[in-house]
């Protein structure tokens, strides 16, 4: 068997100790058998689509199919959210008893998965044998040539090891994974949106809604823009100021200089404010980053060349960042990243937040918290987000991050096979319903639409209403303009951290990024990618593109409009906008 | 420690010089770049008033392809990154290339990949496949490293810190921690150095890409030159070699 990891890395203790270890791969053999299976079906894999007959034969599958590969130990990464959390701890350890294929699952930062696996794209060190790696990554992937596209994988060198009962139809992103070319390059692993979050109890109290609509002229409720969504900040802020004792805040967010800062703006931030086109997912010719795209090839983000990182809806979309933070949200956010603010709303003193990822639903709903009531339904909910006065019907409305399995070419094929088992055993319909219940991060439509979620979704603050409804779809991750994500994407916290700071003005910073991510495009240009490499187009006069239809667009001449809100219950209904 | 150092053997005109003979423009600083690493065997350790180890020949090796001039001091971690921080033209390595860091500094990388692991010592019936299975035993670390402070955000019950890594192997050797986490290189030095025959990898947990964190200001052209220079090493194997050379059942 081919040894993928160099020697540097090899842990030559463990050749010391070969005996023992073969006893231990004896012992996983002796386990990886249907007695096994039964055992996790019986005390983990309580509830799924499947019934429990369709459960024992997907997985006696699996025990067939692993037997080329029992002993071998396989390595794969993921970051760190509650759901690669019960698959590192819990998915692993059952794969290994089924199957005899040891599997080590790490987990780490995003950033760093990115790194890594970067590292292996650019040095040709199989450092793992698989990645769960954000499908941000398309347009990279789809033009590197490293990736195995599983398409192809799926009906070839990998058809022996491909689940029966896989169905890729089921899972609801896999249009997020798939290239230009209509092939699958990536397959979801676990899916999370960017929505609006309050505190529906608050919200609720008659005095506050007096209060609100008296100063105000309108009712309090789900803000449908972001006026309304400041001038409910300002509300709480600064004028209901304390509640049941304690100082509240209408605003939650954070600033400071770190790569997270960098997600807050690359997850779709702009697209809320209106800044791309119209088109789903992520807006053509000009996606949610500012980049305009002809005929696949990336051709500038700058106005000058057609792209709208500098456009005056970005711009707006910059400025009202640094404005809520300073005026609305705890003084303390600015100087907290992404890690540290997730956490705030649950402390129970955060009124509202205009971009809050759907995974910290299951921390956010654990008993004892002060934002869930003693019957463990949550005080507060998630809801469609609002949008910024450039937004029209028709264009993205937000963030889905979906965490997917990705496979590199320089990974040796058994090593890849087996990796690919292992992938496929933690989304198959024996044990994704569980793992969906543990992590709220769900894959599959079967799922979602399955009769345990309607039990659970009163506890899930909306979570279940959100991706029961066909407008999930103007949640998307970022999208095929980007052609070297790792890259371009380090520029964003490099330059909004600049307006935060206040080194520059918002203006200054997107002139600053747009013009930097022109010249990257130019540099991934020069080095040359597989397919659909960027070519700038010629500067032109700003106005020329302002002026035309689309993206990007010319400064409104009032970004405040009249603040509207809605209902929790029509919002939901918001949920499922016309397209 | 700050006496003991090791100067580039190649001077700045000597590193002008190599930059031409490579067709590279790096505009070398005024002065050579300040290094700093924490006294770490086998990566960084003093030899005979001298810096060595495994790093720093990677580090001596890069640094004369890029033809970069460049002084080594031994110092603590905490002075070290807070040195860099404040000074220009001064870097750090190796160090864990982390989210929280990645703002502070501008990055050569990665200089090492390094796994980690939970070892025991084979008289004890451990069996861990997972983080989980670790994070109710005593596990001993090396306090203020990243391996250390990565198992504190899992909420691991019974860290036991230590100074040195060989006072882990010593616990482990006399059975006061159940586990010990390290690198796999420092695991066999160290085991070696207490004299541990018994040394049982449990899981391999953790890989770590570990680079050189330089003060923002550096010139581009040395960052350029650097990260050129660091990638041919890997490609021709060159990290490797160093690497394997510390292994002590080559």
């Amino acid at each position: 068997m081919e040894n993928p990891v160099p020697d540097s890395l090899v842990p030559r203790a463990a050749l010391a100790l070969c005996a023992g270890l073969l006893a231990s791969l004896a012992t996983f053999a002796v386990h990886a058998d249907m007695a096994a299976a039964r055992k996790w079906l019986d005390k983990e894999f309580t509830v799924s689509t499947l019934s429990r007959a369709e459960q024992l034969r997907e997985l006696e599958w699996f025990v067939n199919a692993a037997k080329p590969f029992q002993g071998m130990s396989v390595r794969v990464v993921s970051e760190r959210i509650d759901t690669h959390w019960y698959e590192a701890t819990v998915l692993a350890p059952a794969f290994t008893e089924i199957t005899g294929i040891k599997v080590v699952h790490e987990l780490t930062g995003e950033d760093d998965v990115i790194r890594k696996i970067q590292t292996q794209m650019d040095l040709g060190i199989s450092l793992y044998d698989a990645y769960i790696n954000d499908s941000d990554l398309i347009g990279t992937h789809y033009r590197s040539g490293a990736v195995v596209p599983l398409s192809d994988f799926m009906t070839g060198e990998g058809q022996v090891v491909t689940l029966p009962t896989l169905d890729i139809d089921d899972f609801i992103g896999i249009s997020f994974t798939t290239g230009p070319d209509g092939k699958l390059y990536q397959l979801p692993d676990q899916q999370f949106a960017n929505l609006y979050w309050y505190r529906h109890d608050w919200f609720s109290r008659p005095d506050l809604r007096k209060q609100f609509k008296e100063r105000y002229g309108y009712e309090l409720g789900v803000p449908r823009n972001w006026s309304a969504y400041e001038d409910i900040a300002d509300f709480f802020t600064n004028h209901v100021k304390n509640l049941d004792g304690q100082r509240v805040y209408g605003h939650m967010d954070y600033g400071r200089k770190d790569p997270s800062l960098g997600w807050r703006f690359s997850d779709a931030w702009l697209s809320m404010a209106g800044a791309g086109d119209k088109g789903i997912p992520n807006g053509l010719p000009v996606d949610e980053w500012g980049i305009r795209n002809v005929d696949c090839h990336p051709v500038g983000a700058s106005v000058s060349r057609g792209g709208a990182a500098n456009s005056p809806a970005a711009i707006y979309a910059l400025r009202k960042f640094v404005e809520w933070l300073d005026k609305y949200a705890p003084p303390e956010a600015r100087n907290m990243n992404f890690t540290e603010a997730g956490a705030v709303p649950g402390e129970g003193y955060i009124a509202q937040q205009i971009f809050w990822y759907t995974a910290f639903t299951a921390a956010l709903t654990r008993p004892g918290l002060p934002v869930v009531n003693k019957d463990g339904t949550p005080k507060w909910r998630m809801a469609p987000s609002p949008h910024g006065p450039y937004w029209e019907k028709g264009m993205k409305l937000g963030y889905q991050d979906a965490g997917s399995w990705t496979f590199l070419k320089s990974t040796p094929l058994q090593r890849r096979m087996a990796a690919w088992l292992y992938a496929q055993f933690v989304v198959s319909k024996t044990v994704s319903l569980r793992k969906t219940d543990v992590g709220l991060t769900p894959i599959r439509e079967s799922d979602i639409q399955s009769k345990y979620m309607t039990q659970r979704a009163p506890h899930l603050g909306g979570l279940v209403e959100f991706y029961r409804s066909p407008a999930r779809t103007l949640w998307s991750p970022t999208g095929i303009n980007v052609p070297d994500y790792p890259r371009l994407s380090s520029l964003w916290w490099e330059h909004v951290s600049m307006a935060v700071s206040r080194q520059l003005t918002p203006k200054g910073a997107m002139d600053r990024m747009a013009e930097r991510m022109d010249e990257t495009l130019q540099e991934i240009a020069a080095e040359g990618q597989e397919r659909c490499e960027p070519r700038l187009a010629q500067r032109a006069r700003p106005d020329y593109w302002l002026n035309a239809p689309g993206a990007p667009k010319r400064r409104l001449a009032n970004e405040k409009p009249p603040g509207e809100t809605w209902s929790y219950e029509e919002s939901l209904k918001g949920f499922e906008w016309d397209q | 420690m700050g006496s003991v150092t090791r100067r580039g053997t190649r001077g700045r005109a000597c590193a002008t010089l190599l930059a031409a003979w490579c067709g590279v423009a790096v505009a070398a600083p005024a002065t050579a770049l300040q290094l700093m690493t924490e006294e770490l065997p086998p990566y960084s350790f003093k030899s005979n008033n001298r810096v060595d180890g495994l790093s720093i020949e990677i580090i001596t090796e890069l640094f004369k392809r890029a033809g970069v001039s460049f002084d080594i001091r031994l110092v603590p971690l905490r002075r070290a990154l807070a040195t860099v921080e404040a000074e220009a033209d001064s870097c750090v390595f190796p160090l864990e290339r982390s989210q929280e860091r990645e703002a502070r500094f501008a990055w050569v990388s990665p200089l090492l990949i390094t796994q980690s692991a939970f070892y025991s010592s084979t008289g004890r019936d451990l069996r861990v496949r997972s983080l989980a299975d670790a994070r109710d035993l005593s596990v001993g670390t090396y306090g203020g490293s990243a391996l250390h402070e990565y198992l504190v955000t899992f909420n691991y019950s019974a860290l036991q810190i230590a100074r040195e890594e060989l006072l882990n192997a010593r616990k482990l050797q006399a059975g006061r921690i159940d586990l010990w986490a390290t690198d796999t290189i420092s695991g066999e030095y160290f085991a070696r150095r207490a004299g541990i025959a018994d040394l049982r990898e449990q899981l391999v947990f953790m890989t770590t890409l570990r680079g050189i964190a330089c003060n923002p200001s550096i010139s581009p052209a040395i960052l350029r030159s650097l990260r050129h220079e660091l990638k041919k090493m890997h490609l021709e194997g060159r990290v490797t070699h160093i690497m394997n050379s510390y292994r002590f059942d080559r």
